[in-house]
C-alpha cells in the first residue's frame, strides 16, 4: 500500500527497507481501513441489507400485493399478536431498564471487588447460556410440578398457573435482556462524575434526591438509547414466546413463521414483517428525537 | 468559650481494617476561623474532611458542629458547604441552578432564591453568569461557582478539599485573593485541606499540620515558622534544612549551647528536642557578608547554582551536614560559582534546634 509521507519520513533518514525501523503510525490510510471493513460490509450487505430490501419488495409483489397489508390488519389473530408483543415488550422494557440500571449502577459503585465479581457473572451468566437452555432453565422453575409450585404447594397456597401465560414470556425476555440494558447503561454510569453526587449529598440532599436530581438527569439519553435497544429487540422474540408461552401469548415473530412454514402464505408474511420492522425503525427514531441525536450517539459511543 | 468554638473533633479516629487512617485527633475551630490542614498526601487531611461533612462515619471520637455531635448523621442532617478539587459542578444545570441548589433543598422560596444567587454571584465576582453552562465557565471561574454554591445557603462551617489544586499558578494567586477577600467579608468558619504550604501561608489563620494520620502541630503561620517544634514541621513547612546538631549544655531558657555546622554557638531552641536534635536552617537565612548581630558561619562548596529570577538557589556542600540549599539574592549571589569554597553567614536568630516528633517513626 501507498503510505502518505510523514513528517519523519522526510527526515534524510537511511531508507533501509530490512531490519531499518519506521517510526509506527497507529493511523490506518483510508484504504486499507476500507479492505480490514469489507468482509464485515459484505456480511452486512448481503444478510441485512438485501434480505430487507426484498422482503419489502416482495411484501408489495407477491400473493396479494398491497393487499397483503389489508389482509395483515384484518387478522384477528395477527392484530391481537400485535396487540401482545407491543404490550409484552413496553412491560419487558420498563422492567429491563430498571432491573439493568440497578446492576449497572452497583457494578459502577460498589467497593468490594468480590461483589463486583458476583454481580457481572451473575449479569454475563444469561448472556452465556444458550436460548434453549435459558428457557428450560425458566421451565424448571415455573412448571406446575415445577420448584415454585412445589414451595407454594408446601405452604399451602397451593399450585398455580405460572408457564405458558403472558407474565412467563415477559419474565424470559427480561432474563435475556437485562445483560443489554447493564452493558449500554454501565457504560453510561461510568461516565458521570461520582463526586457530584457528593456534591449534593453535602448540600444537603438525601440520597434518593441526589440519585433524581442528578443521576437521572445525566443518564437519561443514556436510559432512553437503553429503553429503545431493548424494545427494539424485544418484540422480534421467537423462541421464547413459543417455550413460555404456548398458544396464550402468540408473538409476531411466531404468526410470522407459521404463516411461512404452515400456510405458505409468503405475502403475507412478509408484511407482517414490514410491519413489525416499522415499528422498531419508529421507535428507535423517536428516540433519537426525544433525547438528541448528538447526545444519543455520546451515551451509545 | 465555647460559644466561640463552632467545630469540637474530640480524639477521632478512623480505621480501615488494619489501617489507620486518622489516630485520635483533637482540634478546635473558632467561629469565623480559616484553618488549614496541612499535609503531605495519606497523612489523613481529606479523611478528616470527609468525617466533617459526613461522607464516612468515625470508628472513635466524634466531632461537634456548633455544640450538636454530628459525626454519625447523614450529611442531609448536618450544615457543611463542601468546595471540590475537580468544582463538581452539575454539568445538566446553569450556574444559577448550581448555585441554588442547596436553597432548593432547604425550601427557598422562588424569589429569595433568585436574590441570593445574585448576591453570591456577585460575591465571587461572577455577577450576570446566571445563565451559563459551567462547561462554557473557564477552571477559575468554575471553582468561584462551586464557592459559591457551597456559601449559598449559610452553612456552620464551608470545607475545601485542595480546591485550587486543578488550576495554573497564576490562577492559584488570584483565586487566593478572592478565598481571602471572601473570608474576610463573611467571617465564615472555614476549613482548607492542602499539600501547599504556600497556599496555607496566604489563606490561613491557622494552620493544622497533618503527618501519618496524626495531628503533628497547630498554631498561627507566624508560630509554626519561628517555633517549628519539630524536625518535620521544620522541613515541610518552613522548607528548611535540616543538620545534624549536638547539644552541649540545655538551658531552662528554650536556649541551648550547640554544636553544628563546625562551630559552637548559643541558639533558640523549639519543642521539646526528642531524638535526635536538628539545627534548622531555612533557606533564605543565607547572608554573603556578615551580618552585624551574632551569626553562625557556613562553610562548604558550591555544589549547584540555579537562577529563579529575582532569587539564585546555591546547593552547598558543606563537611558534617551533607547538602544544604540557600535562596539568595540573584545579583549579589552572582559572585558564587560552581566548585568554589565559600563562606556563608546565617544570622543566630533566625535558627532554631528541633528534634523529631515522633522519634519511633522517624524524620
Amino acid at each position: 500500500m501507498s503510505q502518505t509521507a510523514t513528517p519523519a519520513a522526510a527526515v534524510p533518514s537511511p531508507p533501509s527497507r530490512r531490519g531499518g525501523r519506521r517510526r509506527w503510525n497507529p493511523t490506518v490510510g483510508n484504504v486499507p481501513a476500507f479492505l480490514m471493513v469489507l468482509p464485515l460490509l459484505a456480511l452486512v450487505v448481503g444478510l441485512v441489507l438485501y434480505p430487507l430490501v426484498k422482503l419489502t419488495i416482495d411484501s408489495l409483489t407477491q400473493d396479494a400485493g398491497l393487499g397483503n397489508y389489508a389482509d395483515v390488519f384484518a387478522s384477528d389473530a395477527t392484530r391481537k399478536a400485535m396487540v401482545t408483543t407491543l404490550l409484552a415488550s413496553v412491560v419487558v422494557t420498563v422492567i429491563t431498564v430498571t432491573v439493568g440500571a440497578t446492576l449497572a449502577w452497583y457494578l459502577v459503585t460498589a467497593r468490594s471487588t468480590l461483589v463486583k465479581a458476583v454481580l457481572w457473572l451473575a449479569v454475563l451468566a444469561p448472556f452465556w447460556m444458550g436460548t434453549v437452555v435459558k428457557n428450560y432453565a425458566i421451565i424448571l422453575l415455573i412448571a406446575n410440578d415445577g420448584v415454585l409450585n412445589d414451595v407454594l404447594s408446601a405452604l399451602g397456597l397451593g399450585r398455580a398457573q405460572l408457564l405458558y401465560t403472558t407474565g412467563a414470556v415477559i419474565m424470559g425476555i427480561v432474563y435475556s435482556m437485562v445483560p443489554y440494558a447493564v452493558f449500554s447503561l454501565y457504560g453510561v454510569f461510568v461516565g458521570i462524575d461520582q463526586s457530584l453526587l457528593a456534591a449534593a449529598r453535602s448540600m444537603g440532599a438525601t440520597r434518593a434526591r441526589a440519585l433524581r436530581t442528578v443521576l437521572l438527569p445525566l443518564a437519561m439519553p443514556g436510559i432512553v438509547a437503553s429503553a429503545a435497544l431493548v424494545f427494539a429487540i424485544s418484540i422480534g422474540f421467537y423462541v421464547t414466546p413459543v417455550l413460555l408461552g404456548g398458544g396464550q401469548a402468540p408473538f409476531m415473530a411466531s404468526v410470522i413463521s407459521s404463516n411461512i412454514f404452515g400456510y405458505y402464505d409468503y405475502g403475507f408474511a412478509s408484511a407482517a414483517s414490514v410491519l413489525l420492522l416499522l415499528v422498531a425503525v419508529v421507535v428507535l427514531a423517536a428516540a433519537l428525537l426525544a433525547v438528541g441525536r448528538e447526545r444519543l450517539m455520546r451515551a451509545v459511543a | 468559650m465555647t460559644a466561640d468554638i463552632a467545630l469540637d473533633i474530640q480524639r477521632v479516629s478512623r480505621r480501615f481494617g488494619e489501617t489507620v487512617a486518622l489516630d485520635e485527633v483533637t482540634l478546635q475551630v473558632a467561629r469565623g476561623e480559616f484553618l488549614t490542614l496541612l499535609g503531605p498526601s495519606g497523612s489523613g487531611k481529606t479523611t478528616l474532611l470527609r468525617l466533617i461533612v459526613g461522607f464516612d462515619v468515625p470508628t472513635g471520637g466524634s466531632i461537634l458542629l456548633g455544640g450538636r455531635d454530628i459525626s454519625r448523621l447523614t450529611p442531609a442532617d448536618r450544615s457543611a458547604g463542601m468546595v471540590f478539587q475537580n468544582y463538581a459542578l452539575f454539568p445538566h444545570m446553569t450556574v444559577a441552578d448550581n448555585v441554588a441548589y442547596g436553597l432548593k433543598l432547604r425550601k427557598w422560596p422562588k424569589e429569595r432564591r433568585r436574590e441570593r444567587v445574585a448576591e453570591m454571584l456577585e460575591l465571587v465576582q461572577l455577577g450576570g453568569y446566571q445563565d451559563r453552562y459551567p462547561r462554557q465557565l473557564s477552571g477559575g471561574q468554575q471553582q468561584r461557582v462551586a464557592l459559591a454554591r457551597a456559601l449559598a445557603y449559610d452553612p456552620e462551617i464551608i470545607l475545601m478539599d485542595e480546591p485550587l489544586g486543578a488550576l495554573d499558578r497564576a490562577l492559584r494567586i488570584e483565586m487566593e485573593a478572592v478565598i481571602r477577600s471572601i473570608h474576610r467579608k463573611l467571617r465564615a468558619t472555614m476549613i482548607y485541606v492542602t499539600h501547599d504550604q504556600q497556599e496555607a501561608l496566604a489563606l490561613s489563620d491557622r494552620i493544622a499540620i497533618m503527618r501519618h494520620g496524626r495531628l503533628v502541630d497547630v498554631g498561627t503561620p507566624e508560630r509554626l515558622y519561628e517555633d517549628p517544634g519539630s524536625t518535620f514541621v521544620a522541613s515541610f513547612f518552613a522548607n528548611a534544612n535540616l543538620v545534624d546538631a549536638q547539644l552541649l549544655e540545655r538551658r531552662g531558657d528554650g536556649r541551648a549551647r550547640v554544636r553544628a555546622v563546625g562551630s559552637e554557638f548559643e541558639c533558640r531552641t523549639s519543642g521539646p528536642v526528642l531524638g535526635r536534635p536538628k539545627l534548622a536552617l531555612r533557606r533564605r537565612s543565607f547572608r554573603l557578608a556578615e551580618p552585624d548581630g551574632p551569626s553562625i558561619p557556613i562553610r562548604g562548596r558550591v555544589a549547584e547554582t540555579l537562577l529563579f529570577g529575582d532569587e539564585r538557589q546555591i546547593v552547598l556542600d558543606v563537611p558534617d551536614a551533607g547538602r544544604v540549599v540557600a535562596l539568595m539574592e540573584a545579583r549579589t549571589s552572582a559572585v558564587l560559582g560552581v566548585g568554589d569554597d565559600v563562606q556563608l553567614h546565617v544570622p543566630r536568630d533566625e535558627t532554631v534546634v528541633v528534634g523529631e516528633a515522633d522519634p519511633d517513626q522517624g524524620a
